[in-house]
């Protein structure tokens, strides 16, 4: 009895952590390039029940019921990569990745990496993001990894990513990918961390372009509504089993 | 629960920002020379889910905690020039702004070029603010007196006092320009400060045209379109408070 109210309970704790979950998905719908957050949860370890209340023999010997699962618990949380539709905004300084791969971004003193493509020209003329931070290209020069000095130049891109300032082409537009994505951790500001980037990997930019988020807010209602009910049920439970072990305690067990 | 809550608000504020960005562009959709505010989101610092009490697998799961408007940026697109046949309305077609002393001696930057004649027969803005001249050939603010009919102003900036059929050229209409897409900071009254540390520069790629002004470059159908979508999604993250109060009442009332 006083099992199966841990196993409740379980199940409540996770679905307040989906929930949470869901409602930052929807917290992001419009965000540029936001990729969604999938919560995955899973039963817990199944453990084998047994009781000693077979007799043989005159003695009670162990006998084994089956395995149990009880409750559910978070597993992971995974990012889905898929591809958010691409917005046209005419700008020269709006980029955005079709397919793999990531922009790179110096902040602080770490590169850090992001899908979000609206840049702008910074006051000191170098190309940054809406935080502030600068946005990284090779130079066809010397092939260091710097930022971009635009001034009062336009900005062009070619389909090798390839940055025309002005006229001439100063740097490559520095992009990154990752073997494995899921190794991938968000920091905030549509930023991320990863290790071994694989530096100009084969990366389709568009310019004039924002990519949009990949949450489809009809599955978040859905799964809000789902979330919430399965809620009601893990409470509801919880109020069965209490009003169980009252008659145990208070009815079976009464001495009148 | 108390995640779920502040998530969602945090996507309202921001939503509720963005709306309110939205319609201060539409109320200057007929401000002369308005240059339109852009305002985009960025998620929000992640959350790790390893906490007490919370059955977790992956002890290195994180969870996002909302979203937040990044800086806000003026789109500096060229407006529409409209015709007006006044012979003190300017307008800047291309980069560039007009500088104007203001009453209390400071510079200020403006694309709002609806100017006029006062007493002194100085060219001022519609408060008052006095156009910079770099006046040429001996001529001075003193010595010179415009009236609507004598004003004459070529593309190039070249400012002419006509007397019959007779020019005489007295002064060079200056234009400003700063490298960045922040440079300048909107103080009212079309009137813009150069942020700190921000070189004003000579403008040379624009065109003065007189008889004319600049509309503003708010597209209407585009901010209609912005509010919808932004109204629609403050309404979503709403749910995500209502599911949450819902929740936590269930809790409240698992037991009476």
């Amino acid at each position: 009895m006083i099992r199966s109210l841990y196993t409740s309970v379980s199940g409540l704790i996770t679905l307040e952590k989906q929930q949470a979950n869901i409602t930052n998905n929807i917290a992001n719908a419009n965000t540029i390039a936001y990729k969604m957050d999938n919560l995955v949860s899973k039963s817990f370890d199944e453990v084998m029940i047994q009781n000693r209340d077979k007799v043989l023999g005159g003695r009670n010997v162990t006998q084994k019921l089956g395995k149990i699962s009880l409750g559910s618990a978070i597993d992971t949380v995974t990012t889905s990569f898929t591809q958010g539709s691409l917005k046209n905004t005419d700008k020269k300084t709006d980029f955005a990745i079709e397919g793999r791969g990531f922009f790179v971004i110096q902040k602080g003193n770490e590169a850090v990496y992001t899908r979000d493509g609206n840049f702008k020209v910074a006051s000191d003329g170098f190309l940054v993001n809406t935080s502030g931070d600068r946005v990284l290209g090779i130079n066809k020069n010397t092939g260091a990894l710097e930022a971009i000095f635009v001034g009062n130049n336009e900005i062009v891109l070619d389909n090798d990513n390839n940055l025309f300032v002005g006229n001439t082409a100063t740097h490559t537009l520095a992009t990154a990918d990752f073997e494995d994505y899921s190794a991938l951790e968000k920091i905030g500001d549509n930023y991320y961390r990863g290790e071994n980037p694989i530096l100009n990997a084969d990366v389709n930019i568009t310019q004039g372009a924002l990519e949009t988020s990949n949450v489809n807010i009809a599955n978040e209602m859905i799964n809000m509504m789902t979330t919430m009910r399965n809620f009601e049920t893990n409470q509801k439970m919880v109020q069965i089993i209490d009003e169980t072990l009252a008659k145990a305690a208070n009815e079976i067990g009464s001495v009148r | 629960m108390l995640r779920t809550l502040w998530t969602s608000r945090a996507a309202m504020n921001a939503n509720q920002e963005k709306m309110n960005v939205i319609s201060n562009n539409m109320v200057n959709s007929t401000t002369t020379g308005y240059k339109k505010l852009e305002v985009a989101f960025k998620d929000l610092l992640t959350e790790s889910l390893n906490k007490k009490g919370v059955p977790l697998n992956d002890k290195t799961a994180l969870i996002g905690t909302g979203s937040r408007t990044a800086g806000l940026y003026r789109d500096n697109t060229q407006g529409v020039l409209q015709e007006t046949g006044i012979n003190t309305d300017l307008a800047i077609d291309g980069e560039g702004f007009f500088k104007v002393i203001l009453s209390n001696g400071q510079e200020a930057y403006t694309r709002d070029g609806s100017f006029k004649i006062d007493a002194s027969g100085k060219l001022v803005d519609a408060n008052g603010n006095i156009l910079a001249l770099d006046y040429v050939n001996g001529f001075s603010s003193e010595n010179v007196s415009f009236t609507s009919s004598n004003l004459l102003i070529d593309t190039s900036g070249q400012v002419f006092i006509k007397d019959g059929d007779n020019f005489t050229k007295v002064a060079d209409l200056p234009l400003y320009m700063a490298m960045g897409d922040s440079s300048f900071i909107s103080i009212g009254n079309s009137l813009y400060y150069p942020a700190e540390g921000v070189e004003v520069e000579r403008s040379t790629n624009a065109d003065i045209y007189q008889g004319m002004l600049e509309g503003s470059n708010v597209n209407l159908a585009e901010e209609m379109a912005e509010l919808i979508v932004t109204q629609r999604a403050f309404q979503l993250t709403s749910k995500g408070i209502t599911a949450a109060d819902e929740m936590w009442q269930m809790i409240n009332n698992m037991r009476r």
